[in-house]
């Protein structure tokens, strides 16, 4: 039954995948913005990955953090036991 | 190849991937392989997130993945920590056993396929006593 939903699943994607791919042109189709068709990345990838998150997204990084943090701690909380326990 | 071809390629993995994981999930009942299961949906997701921002030449796609693995870690220590939670109360990992946390006006699922018996607890090998047992000190005076 599962992997019959998954089949379907994954025989959905792939016909939508072609149909888009054989139908449009995925540039013109899917475009929001008026850049160039096929610009190319930075070439230090890494460093400008850096920058990215330490500009444009740097309070979702601080946020991450503290998701990060009060997740350590949740996990702490729920799995640890209690002292009488382990005696 | 063509940047097209390359994002073809790039989002069929990621929706294998994303497939076998729903396929994973819905089949199995252990509750960790679930969770792996989920991870890997996940991991499709972001692989065409990444694909994406290779063929736009941004890196907002690249970005968003790393926010989506922070999520993804803080789930997992999550979950972990609430299985742990809930093999203690059990003794097992089946999630059939946690049918009284459906929602309410829900049937109760039945198995149709019942787990099989759990294989026979080996004894733990016994080790020929050693040595002398010391003799234990009789309490002499009970006052």
């Amino acid at each position: 039954m599962a992997c019959l939903a998954g089949v379907v699943l994954l025989g959905a994607i792939l016909f939508v995948l072609q149909a888009t791919f054989n139908g449009h042109d995925l540039n013109r189709g899917l475009s929001l913005s008026n850049e160039a068709p096929n610009p190319v990345l930075p070439a230090e990838n890494v460093a400008a990955l850096g920058r990215i998150l330490f500009t444009d997204y740097l309070l979702a990084v601080e946020l991450g953090g503290t998701l990060l943090l009060v997740a350590t701690i949740g996990a702490i909380a729920i799995a640890a036991r209690h002292a009488e326990e382990l005696r | 190849m063509t940047p097209e071809a390359l994002l073809y390629n790039y989002l069929v993995v990621g929706a294998i991937l994303f497939a076998l994981g729903m396929v994973g999930f819905l089949a199995r009942r252990n509750l960790i392989i679930m969770f792996l299961c989920a991870e890997m949906m996940l991991q499709g997701v972001a692989l065409n997130l990444v694909a994406f921002a290779r063929f736009r030449a941004n890196l907002q796609g690249q970005a968003f993945t790393l926010f989506i693995l922070t999520v993804a870690a803080c789930e997992a220590g999550i979950a972990l920590a609430l299985i742990l939670t809930l093999y203690r109360n059990r003794r097992s990992l089946d999630v059939s056993l946690w049918q009284d946390l459906r929602e309410p006006g829900v049937e109760r699922t039945v198995d149709l396929e019942p787990l099989p018996p759990p294989p026979p607890e080996v004894p733990s090998p016994k080790l020929t006593p050693a040595g002398v047992e010391p003799g234990h000190r009789k309490e002499t005076s009970h006052v």
